[in-house]
């Protein structure tokens, strides 16, 4: 036994040493905190709705993030038609700011739409229910200002949306809290810290929280941010009734640090859940996707395949006990998340009908496995350009880059062409690697979680985006458009063969999903758009909703016979590490 | 401190409850209760396996483990009785048999008590309950401990006090296992924020980011005293220092960045400006200096015995091995371990092996603290 102290020696760190090193910021977060121009509520405030009660008197929805529970973000509605998709235009629009000072810049969030009402989250965590058809504000919760500047600082500040049930809307606040509002009248009904169940889930130890919650059977389904962070992801069940934990037990995507493939690692895992799970509510089999292991770019202290990370992950979605596990990159050396939330088909497989689940990762690369035994129907079928070697200390140039790939947009399948339509990104990175593990973290430092090295844009390197149509009986490719800006937000596709997307620079297109022609674009007067639309009707007339990000973030309502005037093109905003997944 | 005991659990009534208001089971007559009141009811509620050993995370999550309990009155099974479990919501029902079924992450130190929460619909030999027994089996609880078992290897006298003996113990974990024990996990930034006058600051807040990278640190709010902590894991990089209070957000003259020193924990004492948000990057409005400490996290063990009866331990080292003192009267009476991750900050350097101070660590809630060495 020995009984040791050893001093640290306190130096003075003049600040001039401290400061003097002080160099011009890269300033990428500019879009993100100044303030945006005055708007003008009178051109974008719509006249308020009375609160419950909404314009309609038969609605059918968009009821959940990917339009049902396998995330087919497919609707059955077929009054826009490629004949008359020329005549949508502008229902109504919200200036989100205008509405609320307060509101971040940029927007990621997917609309729900419920029986003739609207929700939407915005950055920084703030719900708005409109009237689907007018635009009326029906109601508007914002979390205490104190909350707000508590978390207004953290690595992404999106929200990707709610979930709806039980009279209810859900939501997780970026300091990881669970947060139910009345529907009708959008009061707090409940706002619970994860902390409270699944200990250490603080901003403080780098968690955060981005996604959806998916409402099913009585519970709430949440996955976890901040794999980046040297968190331990995880996904968990809350009962919607009182936000209780449902489940015995999480389930954690990684070891416990100090376990397993962690044995001797100085660092957390990852492995964080970015998006919305998808569920079979046949066999009640909940699939969800694994981000990345970190550190991010070294692997020497995580030998082997790192499992859950980069994995599509199939549980008993109401004891969350594992099914099967598939990984899609083992041993991740490049920040490639299976990041987009996994989509569950009946589709036609090499000539036969088979329940598949499907992924892009930010690999580039598109799976399908066997829905109920996770056996392997299409092993990564590239869609993006693939040309990754080991990140050295000198630094790798390496496709795709730490942005995918596909990110966190999602597909969408059209049945009738049994098509995927992938969201992808060509974008390239230069990676340097960590020497050695000790400059990965710090000396003596057996347990920190640290991030280790940095990401640079690949020099010389234009990004641009795509769209892959995947024939899901051969595992080919069908075609590929290239798209000027990378594909952020995903598609939402109806039963007339078209699939909707937004575009970085504020552009709302329709694709007609067979030939691979974009049959119609308008400029919106939103900046970016970084997330999918939801499609929806009211007394049978067809909508599409959607949201833009940018410094002017608004949601829009478009239809057939609406206002055609157009904006101006926006720019596209999606360099910034913080917006990544 | 609490002392919790395992399934099974016997509670045997006293004929004090023979006076209380029976209600009449809904399917037998008014006049004949299931049992006749005054005799004493015996209340099992049982865990086949209440002490697990911790087993390290399976890729193919073999570490969860499915425990069988079972739940009875006078030795009949107590069917479609609620249980509940600490930190679920999820109802667990008994069955037919009275058994139940709770899954267990093996993987971590824990403590997990199983209470019954509802009798309303629970029948014994096809009877509903009567409020007596209702209120006997909700009396009734159990535990499932996941903890490495501890093995005593010899007990020795305390050369420099007679009245102690020093124990030399260790952790048992599964063969291959590599166990985390406590060692240095992050650094601490630290400080206080005062305001333009020299007065503290109070529930002030700091943040590190940076542009490239999602990283980012926030700090506890600042104490009475102004003083904040941060534990990070510093680099050699360039972060965004900012400071919020209330709704008011202070940072960096635009195009400054804060150069974060590495391998070490650091003091930065941040003075904010009388008006405005842009914080002076000039002393003494900002002054940052190296300072010793750091953040330990890891598995340590102690002895379940009240706060004041003093011992002190030692941090296991890398087989596991730790020692104990403690005086001999408390360590004839048998006491039960504790096994707990444990997270504090050491302002020196500590290894395995280093004695920590008396009564340094307390168990908490979940931790499993009722582990009986074997010799």
């Amino acid at each position: 036994m020995k009984k040791t102290r050893i001093k640290i020696g306190i130096a003075i760190l003049s600040t001039s040493l401290a400061l003097s090193a002080c160099s011009t910021s890269t300033d990428k977060n500019a879009n993100k905190t100044e303030p945006a121009p005055a708007p003008n509520p009178s051109e974008s405030t719509p006249t308020p709705a009375e609160p419950g009660k909404v314009t309609g008197t038969s609605f059918k929805n968009f009821g959940t993030y990917g339009f049902d529970l396998k995330n087919t973000r497919h609707v059955p509605y077929k009054e826009v038609t490629a004949e008359n998709v020329k005549d949508l235009g502008m229902i109504w629009s919200a200036d989100l700011k205008a509405l609320d000072k307060d509101v971040k810049n940029g927007n990621q969030c997917y609309p729900v739409v419920v029986d003739g009402v609207v929700y939407i989250t915005t950055a920084g965590n703030q719900v708005f229910a409109f009237d689907a058809v007018t635009g009326g504000p029906i109601w508007h919760w914002k979390p205490s200002a104190e909350q707000a500047a508590n978390f207004s600082k953290a690595g992404i500040i999106a929200n990707r949306g709610v979930a709806v049930g039980e009279g209810k809307v859900f939501m997780l606040t970026v300091d990881n809290q669970i947060v139910s509002l009345d529907q009708k009248t959008g009061k707090l009904v409940k706002m619970v810290p994860i902390s409270d169940s699944v200990k250490g889930v603080t901003l403080e130890n780098g968690y955060y929280e981005t996604t959806a919650p998916v409402y099913y059977k009585g519970n709430i389904y949440i996955g976890s941010s901040g794999g980046d962070n040297g968190i331990r992801g995880f996904v968990n069940a809350y009962k919607a009734s009182d936000l209780t934990p449902a489940w015995d037990t999480p389930f954690w995507t990684v070891p416990p640090k100090g376990q397993d493939w962690l044995a001797n690692s100085k660092f957390q895992g990852g492995g964080a859940v970015w998006n919305p799970p998808a569920i079979d509510e046949e066999t009640g089999i909940m699939y969800f996707a694994v981000g990345n292991p970190a550190p991010n770019f070294y692997g020497e202290s995580r030998p082997g395949d790192n499992p859950y990370t980069d994995s599509v992950v199939a549980v008993n979605a109401s004891t969350g006990k594992l099914i099967w596990a598939k990984q899609e990159i083992s041993h991740d050396l490049w920040d490639y998340d299976a990041a987009a939330s996994p989509m569950i088909l009946n589709a036609t497989v090499k000539g036969k009908k088979q329940k598949i689940v499907v992924q892009g990762g930010k690999s580039g690369q598109w799976f399908a496995w066997d829905a109920k035994t996770g056996k392997v129907v299409w092993d990564g079928i590239p869609f993006a350009k693939i040309d990754h070697p080991k990140p050295t200390p000198e630094g790798v140039t390496v496709y795709p880059g730490v942005l995918g790939g596909e990110n966190y947009a999602p597909e969408t399948y059209d049945p009738k062409t049994n098509y995927v339509l992938i969201p992808g990104i060509e974008q390239g990175a230069l990676l340097k690697s960590a020497k050695n593990q000790d400059e990965a973290s710090t000396p003596d430092a057996p347990g920190a979680a640290a991030f280790g090295t940095t990401t640079l844009a690949a020099q010389n390197d234009v990004a641009f985006g795509t769209i892959t149509a995947m024939d899901v009986n051969t595992g080919k490719k069908a075609y590929q458009v290239k798209t000027k800006d990378p594909m952020r937000g995903g598609f939402t596709s109806t039963v007339a063969g078209l699939a909707f997307y937004g575009e970085l620079d504020g552009k709302i297109n329709a694709l007609d999903i067979k030939s691979g022609k974009v049959i119609w674009t308008f400029q919106t007067t939103g900046n970016s758009v970084q997330a999918a639309p939801a499609i929806f009707t009211v007394d049978d007339k067809q909508y599409i909703t959607f949201t833009t990000g940018g410094v002017t973030p608004q949601v829009f309502v478009f239809g057939l016979g609406g206002d055609k005037t157009q904006g101006k093109a926006g720019t596209a905003e999606d360099t910034n590490a913080h917006q990544k997944k | 401190m609490k002392f919790f005991y395992n399934a099974p659990i016997l509670l045997l009534l006293a004929a004090y409850l023979a006076g209380c208001t029976v209600k009449p089971p809904q399917s037998a007559s008014a006049t004949s209760p299931l049992l006749p009141s005054g005799t004493k009811h015996i209340v099992r509620l049982d865990i086949d396996q209440p002490h697990v050993p911790l087993k390290q995370w399976k890729a193919d999550g073999s570490h969860i483990a499915s425990v069988k309990g079972k739940l009875l009155l006078d030795n009949q099974p107590v069917v479609n009785g609620i249980l509940h479990i600490t930190n679920s919501s999820n109802q667990v029902v008994t069955g037919r048999d009275g058994s139940f079924r709770l899954n267990i992450d093996q993987s971590l130190l824990s403590d997990i008590k199983v209470n019954v929460a509802s009798l309303d619909q629970a029948t014994v030999s096809g009877k509903h309950l009567t409020e007596v027994m209702s209120k006997e089996l909700q009396a009734a609880s159990a535990a499932v401990s996941v903890y490495y078992p501890i093995r005593v290897i010899r007990v020795e006298d305390f050369p420099a006090d007679a009245s102690k003996v020093q124990v030399h113990g260790q952790i048992i974990p599964a063969k291959g296992d590599v166990v985390s024990y406590f060692q240095v996990d992050k650094y601490r930034m630290g400080g206080v924020i005062k305001d333009a006058d020299g007065k503290p600051v109070e529930h002030a807040v700091v943040w590190f980011d940076r542009d490239l990278g999602e990283g980012f640190g926030k700090s506890t709010p600042t104490d009475r005293e102004g003083r904040y902590s941060i534990y990070y894991w510093p680099e050699d990089e360039e972060t965004n220092l900012s400071v919020t209070l209330g709704t008011k957000r202070y940072t960096l003259p635009k195009g400054k960045v804060f150069k974060m020193p590495e391998n070490t924990s650091v003091e930065i004492d941040i003075t904010l400006p009388r008006t405005g948000t842009v914080l002076v990057d000039a002393p003494p409005a900002l002054v940052s200096v190296t300072s010793a400490g750091a953040m330990y996290t890891g598995v340590l063990v102690g002895l379940n015995v009240p706060k004041d009866v003093p011992y002190s331990v030692s941090i296991p080292d890398k087989h596991g091995s730790f020692i104990l003192t403690v005086s001999k009267k408390v360590w004839e009476q048998e006491p039960a371990f504790f096994e707990t991750t444990a997270s504090k900050f050491v302002e020196g350097r500590l290894y395995g092996g280093d004695t920590l101070p008396p009564n340094y660590i307390e168990a908490v809630e979940e931790d499993p603290k009722n582990i009986k060495p074997f010799m």
